[in-house]
């Protein structure tokens, strides 16, 4: 089975990919779906009704497309995001961990500082004196987000370093950079992809929380200016609710989907943590208590 | 020891480093910092809020290198400047007070956390297959997704508005004078229990899952067979076998995710008016009080570092291994 | 060598066609089948074969600490007229270590990192007995004389203690109950020949004069057959020669013993040529047909692949599961 294949087969992954699949889709052409969501439609704070599938904000606004607008606001930054720490983690990762000695130790300084130093107080500090806007909140993201990526690669790239293959293109003349490129990039490509997909989860909750707190470009419709405005405009003690349940689910539902990729993608290079279900079936039992002694099972027939 | 002293001069780098960060970020922004920082307030700054400014960040006509001296000086005092949304008082105080109910709030909900979750992922890999281990997992991580201050904007929403079982906002009923007293005390458990249950619930999948996955690491290990085959109780062999190991890990991984976990815990704190770190993040925000969102990255980020130096030593007590 | 050979009435170990299988999502994997020996009284019986081989499969199953998936399909085991098989869990618990105890592979693994070695014994005795803390460290003390540590490393942690020291700690606590049955699964691979050696004969002194038996498993025949009476050879899960130790070493007769035997040095033999076993073990998802050692046998001929051999008398407790003939054994 090809690594796509086998992928497909994870009942998890493929739940995920499909909701990806489904948020990816109305990021892509939701907007053009849904006209203009910042249009004052209706008389503000409506409960949902079939005019307005999530009824409107405290301006007026329709909730739904606002939801499916938002996707492609907080989506198209969360990816941004995700590659360039990705891009940037790898490089700094691999670096230090292919070459080790004091390049090791002054990158690995660096990443753990930026691992310690907390990510919001960090990001605010940045964003604040720069113009509101996708951009800087990309910026203050890559900054406050990628030195996780570059532990973990640097770990990886630490340990193939010490592989028999790495040694033998070496001692073959092959130069660095293509040692890095074609013998230790390739044999960490299910790493690099969960990575991937950590650093979008990150991003998409950083992002939506950095928009709450104000620093996004309030005009812009994306998930968490969506909040941000639903917190505002008193959503809560009107009662509201549907001016923020629609956008956190989406938000959750989209999170999840990638927890559970992810996890399909465990699957394949660890052992299952499944339980053992046949185990489970042949002694009828529900649990598996380890401290229980082996079973005794025979077979209905006796033999010989 | 030596470890334990190694970390502790890591910490302090990296409090260099912030203070460092703290000073040179405003002065890396496109253009003169300075006028830039007044430009944003159209000419509407006082007199007084630009000497405010001006010392909280060390701004001067004396060499670069001079400035920054002066600004570790002062920071090492304690002397982060003026707020200017809460003018005259000092960034110090402001932060002060709030920081108190930080540390409660998210302090103890983030030791609950850590405790429960521990201990489900305990339960949860020793009886393998039980609703502990099939359900709970995906539940948690289904409400981990959501982020914290929409768990809390619901809860509140439910609980708060919706049943009346809690308080709306703040930290203490504000008819109560701060005291001692049982009243008041009582007050500020019922005005903590919602944010800080929104937390626990936010963060308690996290901690189970990297138990749950160390303890099924650790249960096939040798020693648990050999007790097992010693004839150890249930009980001994989970707790005293299994877990004690299995928990190492994740005391170290504790202290990693508490920057994160904080950064989702102040803004836990907006939706509640609760009056810690986060809630004046918002408002300083809001109204760029600049001295003050520089005061609350520093003593923020000192809190974290001070908070992962304790979890070193408790990593420290727990491994036997690396006493000697 | 010891020379004893057992008494074959009333063994205190009764192992018969023992089959352990592995119920995975792929289906059944039977990882031993048809497994039959004794252990009399006092002897000292040894298991010998290839790593993977099922060796320490059925020591755990003699304890029923086997892990799932693993269950035990068919079979009998009888431990001083007890049937192990019935016990429930209650059972068990007086079972295990009082009767049979355990001494693992590495002791670096079987010892808890976190634990003082002195509560890795205190705890076994007080899970058995009725005994106060200070009786149980008396006890300890003790124990850690008979197997010749210093009782001042009580205290220490598992890391503080050398290889040699270890398994000496492991050995100590195998013994805190007195069992009648000590098995020891490969008890000194992890050491160096020095401290084996050392080990070794300590234990044999033990048993001597504690009287208990011992069943030693281990892939190093050579050290196995200087230790025990009497010796199984395991291939592929199953029981493909037993023999009392002198028998085995002068007159071997299945293929994969005799195989086995060559692939280790004396240093007062004259030279000769070395050669590994061909091929590799059999995987136990797919067992060859008939004779499990058939593809890597020197001596294979049709019958070998179809028809699986049982263990067949050869001589005086000695008996071999393979069609060649007893005698003129090595003509092809």
């Amino acid at each position: 089975m090809t690594a796509l294949g086998q992928l497909l087969a994870n009942r998890k992954a493929l739940v995920g990919l499909c909701i990806l699949a489904l948020f990816g889709g109305l990021a892509l052409i939701g907007p053009l779906l849904v006209g203009d969501p910042s249009d004052f439609v209706a008389v503000p704070l409506l409960p949902p009704s079939a005019a307005h599938w999530f009824g409107t904000t405290g301006q007026g606004q329709d909730v739904f497309a606002q939801t499916v607008a938002g996707a492609r606001g907080t989506l198209a930054v969360a990816f941004l995001v995700g590659l360039t720490v990705l891009l940037l983690g790898a490089l700094v990762g691999t670096v230090a961990g292919y070459f080790g000695g004091w390049i090791d130790e002054g990158l690995g300084l660096l990443v753990n500082l930026f691992l310690l130093i907390p990510g919001l107080p960090l990001a605010v500090v940045i964003a604040a004196y720069l113009p509101a806007g996708p951009g800087t909140i990309t910026l203050v993201l890559v900054v406050t987000g990628w030195a996780w990526t570059a532990r973990v690669i640097r770990a990886s790239a630490l340990s193939l370093r010490q592989a028999d293959f790495v040694s033998a293109a070496m001692v073959s003349g092959e130069s660095h950079l293509r040692v890095i490129l074609f013998e230790i990039l390739p044999n960490m490509l299910p790493l690099l992809a969960s990575s991937f997909i950590a650093a979008v989860t990150y991003a998409i909750g950083a992002e939506v929380g950095l928009e709450f707190l104000g620093l996004g470009d309030l005009e812009r419709v994306s998930w968490g200016t969506n909040l941000y405005w639903a917190s505002n405009d008193v959503a809560l003690p009107s009662g509201s609710w549907w001016t923020f349940v629609p956008t956190g689910v989406a938000i959750a539902l989209v999170g999840f989907a990638l927890a559970l990729l992810n996890n399909g993608l465990d699957q394949f290079g660890n052992p299952q943590l499944d339980p053992e279900r046949a185990f489970l079936r042949a002694t009828g039992r529900k649990r598996l208590q380890l401290s229980a002694a082996t079973p005794v099972l025979r077979k209905s027939q006796s033999h010989g | 020891m030596r470890f334990l002293l190694r970390r502790l001069g890591f910490y302090l780098v990296a409090a260099w480093a912030s203070i460092t960060l703290a000073f040179f970020i405003p002065r890396l922004m496109p253009g003169d910092p300075a006028s830039a920082m007044f430009a944003r307030f159209r000419g509407r700054l006082s007199p007084e809020a630009i000497v405010a400014l001006r010392r909280a960040f060390g701004f001067s006509e004396a060499p670069l290198w001079k400035q920054y001296a002066q600004y570790l000086a002062h920071a090492a005092r304690g002397d982060l400047g003026i707020s200017i949304s809460y003018y005259p008082a000092t960034v110090g105080s402001v932060i002060g007070q709030a920081l108190i109910w930080t540390v409660l709030l998210s302090g103890v909900a983030v030791l609950i956390s850590f405790v429960l979750g521990t201990a489900l992922g305990m339960l949860g890999a020793w009886k393998r297959g039980g609703w502990l281990d099939s359900y709970l997992p995906p539940v948690l991580t289904l409400l981990g997704a959501f982020p914290y201050f929409w768990l809390a904007m619901a809860a509140l929403f439910i609980f708060g508005f919706g049943l009346g079982w809690s308080p709306l906002r703040q930290a203490y009923d504000d008819r109560l004078v701060p005291s001692l007293s049982w009243a008041f005390l009582a007050s500020v458990v019922q005005h903590a229990v919602l944010p800080g249950a929104t937390i626990v619930i936010a963060t308690a999948g996290g901690w189970m899952l990297s138990m749950r996955s160390t303890m099924i690491n650790v249960l096939s290990q040798d020693y648990v067979l050999f007790a097992h085959a010693k004839g150890l109780s249930s009980r001994r062999i989970m707790l005293q076998y299994a877990a004690r190991n299995a928990l190492l890990p994740n005391v170290a991984g504790f202290g990693m995710a508490l920057g994160f976990v904080l950064s989702g815990s102040l803004l836990t704190e907006i939706v509640f008016s609760y009056p810690g770190q986060g809630y004046l993040l918002f408002r300083a925000v809001k109204s760029l009080d600049y001295p003050l969102i520089q005061g609350l990255f520093l003593t923020t980020t000192l809190a974290v570092l001070g908070a992962n130096w304790l979890v070193d030593v408790v990593a420290l007590w727990l491994d036997p291994r690396s006493r000697s | 060598m010891a020379d004893t050979i057992a008494a074959t009435d009333a063994p205190l170990l009764s192992v018969e066609n023992l089959q352990v299988t592995y119920l995975t999502a792929s289906g059944p994997v039977p990882v031993v089948d048809d497994v039959s020996f004794d252990v009399a009284p006092g002897e000292a019986f040894g298991l010998a074969g290839e790593s993977g081989g099922g060796k320490s499969t059925i020591a755990h199953a003699i304890l029923r600490v086997l892990r799932p998936p693993a269950a035990i399909t068919a079979g009998r085991i009888h431990f001083g007229g007890a049937d192990v098989l019935a016990m429930d869990e209650a059972a068990l618990a007086e079972f295990r270590w009082k009767q049979v105890s355990l001494v693992t592979q590495s002791a670096m693994s079987a010892l808890n990192p976190v634990l003082r070695v002195r509560e890795q014994i205190v705890d076994t005795i007080q899970a058995h007995k009725r005994a106060t803390r200070d009786e149980a460290l008396e006890r300890a003390a003790e124990l850690f004389r008979i197997v010749g540590i210093g009782t001042d490393r009580l205290d220490s942690y598992p890391h503080q203690l050398s290889g040699g020291m270890r398994q000496r700690v492991v050995i100590a606590i195998a013994l805190a109950l007195r069992p009648r049955l000590l098995i020891m699964d490969e008890p000194t691979t992890a050491l160096d020949v020095v401290v084996q050696r050392e080990l070794l004969a300590q234990l044999l002194d033990l048993k001597d004069k504690l009287g208990f038996s011992v069943l030693f498993i281990t892939h190093d025949l050579a050290l196995m057959l200087q230790v025990c009476s009497r010796v199984g050879i395991v291939y592929g899960g199953r029981l493909v020669e037993t023999a009392p130790a002198a028998t085995l070493l002068a007159q071997p007769h299945h293929p994969y013993t005799r195989a086995l035997m060559t692939c280790f040095l004396d240093v007062h033999q004259p030279r000769q040529a070395r050669a590994g076993i061909p091929g590799a073990p059999p995987d136990p998802r797919h067992p060859p047909a008939g004779c499990r050692f058939h593809p890597r046998c020197p001596f294979v001929f049709d019958t070998c692949r179809s028809v699986t051999p049982l263990l067949t008398p050869r001589g005086r407790q000695h008996a071999s599961a393979c069609h060649l003939p007893t005698s003129g054994v090595g003509q092809p």
